[in-house]
């Protein structure tokens, strides 16, 4: 061999060494990316193939009535689902089935008898015909049980629960609010499988079970939103109404007892419902409440010190503010007029005269203590603030100062004024209103304690516009609202409704607010009945639907008349 | 020596053989309990739900209709008046034995033996006022 190809065949020698060499660095980056770089990757898809874990579904927490009546709970109803190509044979396999799942077996069959993966044969089946079919072991179908929200007292309370949508979701009310507390901890049920796919005994396994989502127990008495909305449904009927809100307070604390609304709907079967009736009205719908506002103008005017109950005034049946005439509801001028008198008779001319008396500045300081233009903190879904023009705001003119002061062109939710007559009815207090009483977790209880907001007017203010309020129903124009017997503080209105140009001059919302026994009150009720046929005032549709519901409220509480009450104590 | 290593392999062996025979036992056991809970879980929320399904308002008040149930058509509220309650006890009252039971009785005889008469004759004993007193006291009675 010459030197001159032996210097050729160590080229060719080196070029494959160098191939080679190239090879090996190729492979070994390709080893050390599977091995290190995606080795986790790999190990989980190996697990995979011989280890299946099942995600056990949890149960939505329950909610309770305040005596532990069931609103809202979780029962598991099957599905039931077939792999065609595991079946034996889907003749054979749809006849077994059929009676079972009440279905004609041509139906079955015909779902059967598909090259399909998977099939749906049937959802929601009740858990005995569920766990049936599961015991049959019926080769190639399956039945999953799965958590599904019922609500065992139907329409009752609807808006204040709200409902759970077909992917667990909770929508609006309580079900909304506190979806993330209420849906609980899947578990898990894993294990080692064999080729075909059944599960290995000795092999290794996990069992995570689900927790269970906290019960709340709620501030709402089953017994009392029952009144609340049989007592809706008939003043609705029998004034020919469009719709209507009650709700029922504790006074002192702000806790909900009861909270209605109508029209009604089922939210067990929430789909079949059109969407506008899933809002609460009670919250998250605004009105100009009319003249239920009048005790906050009062309660303004007095805490000021500007005037007592006595301090009089010339009614001369109308008063300009801001270039607006502003007359009575009645159109009558009463003359030298106290300012008990102003409202006990509802005086629109008196209210403007005692907010245009203290002025714009400290009448919607009030305004906003008495809690209005902000949402109230309750612990619902959807609830809005209302709007309350002040000086400052584009939209806000001098007019307003004297029709704001008898509840027009400012807009509130029926909560919001509940609330802020409760602030008068407990010595001042604004309260945030609640619906949780209580959150029942596996280790332990969270009691939620009543909150204060802050002290919107004096307890001797509260006391003053109490007794005027009194007045007002044993002589005034809410007498209709009086239960022999028993002192009851409360304020009537028509509220008209705002239209593009001015007002609807067709309907009304007639209203109430009001809170018995007046010296020591156990309840605050608002009552709104929306677009009544029979009669648009207050005082003539709300206050009769109040008087029922307080009497009512007083036998099932245990409230005896003032005379006993009082002789007791 | 064989015979020795033959009985260890054997020994080895019935060990292993034991030990993955209870632990497939154990395993199958757990898979059935965790089943049987499942089950119960699912059971107990059924239950729960038909015992709410039975005391729903609106069933209630249906069924309780035909048997003459309803609203109060009125309801009275009585107060009555009631001086005993109202009347200060006094320490020696409670203290006195009541001579109702043995012990009580006992010491009446003794209290007769030595001193002539019974200290808490003419007393009220401690049960005797508090029976009375619950009888007595102020209270509402309502009448529906």
């Amino acid at each position: 061999m010459t030197s001159e190809s032996r210097q050729r065949s160590h080229r060719r020698l080196a070029v494959l060494a160098a191939v080679f060499f190239a090879f090996s660095l190729i492979l070994l980056g390709r080893i050390i990316y599977w091995q290190v770089v995606r080795r986790q990757e790999l190990l989980e898809l190996a697990e995979l193939e011989h280890y299946q874990t099942r995600v056990i579904p949890p149960q939505r927490g329950a909610i309770l009535d305040r005596r532990g009546s069931l609103l809202a709970t979780d029962i598991f109803q099957y599905e039931i689902f077939a792999t065609p190509r595991d079946l034996l044979d889907p003749r054979w396999t749809a006849e077994q089935l059929a009676p079972l799942l009440e279905r004609p077996p041509e139906a079955l069959w015909a779902l059967l008898d598909r090259e399909d993966l998977s099939v749906t044969l049937a959802k929601q089946i009740p858990l005995n015909v569920g766990e049936k079919i599961a015991s049959r072991g019926l080769p190639g179908v399956g039945a999953i049980p799965l958590p599904q929200r019922i609500y065992p007292e139907k329409e009752l309370a609807c808006h204040l629960l709200g409902f759970v949508g077909a992917e667990g979701d909770g929508f609006y009310g309580l079900e909304e609010y506190y979806d993330d507390i209420l849906r609980g901890e899947p578990g898990s049920r894993g294990g080692e499988r064999d080729p075909s796919g059944l599960q290995m005994i000795a092999g290794y396994g996990s069992y995570v079970p689900a927790q269970e989502g906290p019960a709340l127990a709620l501030t709402l008495d089953r017994t009392i939103q029952g009144l609340v909305e049989e007592n809706l449904e008939r003043a609705i009927e029998e004034y020919g109404a469009q719709g209507g809100t009650i709700i029922v307070m504790d006074p002192w604390t702000g806790a909900i007892l009861a909270m209605a609304s109508y029209p009604r709907y089922d939210p067990n079967r929430f789909y079949e419902t059109s969407e506008e009736l899933f809002v609460n009205p009670a919250l998250s719908e605004v009105y100009e409440p009319g003249s239920v506002f009048k005790p906050v103008t009062i309660g303004a005017a007095l805490d000021t010190g500007e005037v007592t109950p006595e301090t009089t005034y010339n009614d001369t049946g109308s008063i300009l503010v801001g270039g607006q005439v502003i007359a009575n509801w009645d159109w009558g001028a009463r003359g030298e007029t106290t300012v008990s008198e102003l409202l006990r008779y509802s005086l629109n001319v008196g209210a403007a005269t005692m907010s245009t008396k203290i002025g714009a500045e400290k009448f919607y300081r009030y305004v906003q203590r008495f809690g209005f233009g902000e949402p109230t903190g309750v612990d619902l879904a959807g609830e809005v603030s209302g709007i309350v023009k002040t000086p400052g705001d584009a939209q806000w003119h001098e007019c307003d100062l004297g029709t704001n002061s008898f509840g027009q062109g400012i807009s509130v939710t029926p909560l919001q004024m509940i609330n802020g007559m409760a602030a008068i009815a407990n010595g001042g207090l604004l309260m945030k209103p609640y619906i949780v009483q209580r959150i029942v977790r596996e280790e332990g209880v969270v009691e939620i304690e009543p909150v204060v907001r802050r002290q919107v007017i004096s307890p001797e203010t509260a006391r003053q516009l109490t007794q005027i309020l009194v007045e007002g129903v044993k002589q005034g124009v809410a007498e209709l609202a009086y239960v022999e017997g028993y002192s009851i503080a409360a304020k009537t209105g028509t509220a008209q409704i705002p239209i593009p140009g001015g007002y609807d001059p067709t309907w009304t919302i007639a209203s109430i607010v009001g809170w018995a026994p007046a010296d020591d009150p156990r309840f605050i009720i608002l009552v709104n009945i929306d677009k009544p046929q029979a009669a648009p005032w207050g005082a003539t549709v709300a206050a009769p639907v109040f008087k029922s519901l307080a009497q009512q409220l007083f036998d099932y509480l245990g409230i005896p008349p003032d005379e006993v009450r009082l002789a007791r104590e | 020596m064989l015979a020795v290593l033959f009985i260890l392999a054997s020994l080895i062996g019935w060990f292993y053989l034991t030990q993955a025979s209870e632990v497939t036992t154990t395993a199958l056991r757990l898979q059935r309990l965790a089943s049987e809970r499942e089950h119960l879980r699912r059971e107990s929320a059924e239950i729960r739900y038909r015992i709410a399904e039975l005391e729903n308002l609106s069933r209630i008040r249906e069924r309780a209709r035909p048997l003459g149930l309803g609203p109060p058509q009125e309801v009275e509220y009585l107060y009555i008046e009631s001086e005993i309650s109202s009347a200060p006890v006094e320490e020696d009252d409670l203290l006195s034995p009541s001579g109702d039971d043995l012990w009580g009785r006992v010491l009446s005889f003794l209290q007769v033996l030595l001193f002539g008469q019974a200290k808490s004759e003419g007393t009220r004993g401690a049960s005797d006022l508090t029976r009375e007193s619950m009888g007595n006291e102020s209270e509402v009675e309502i009448k529906r």
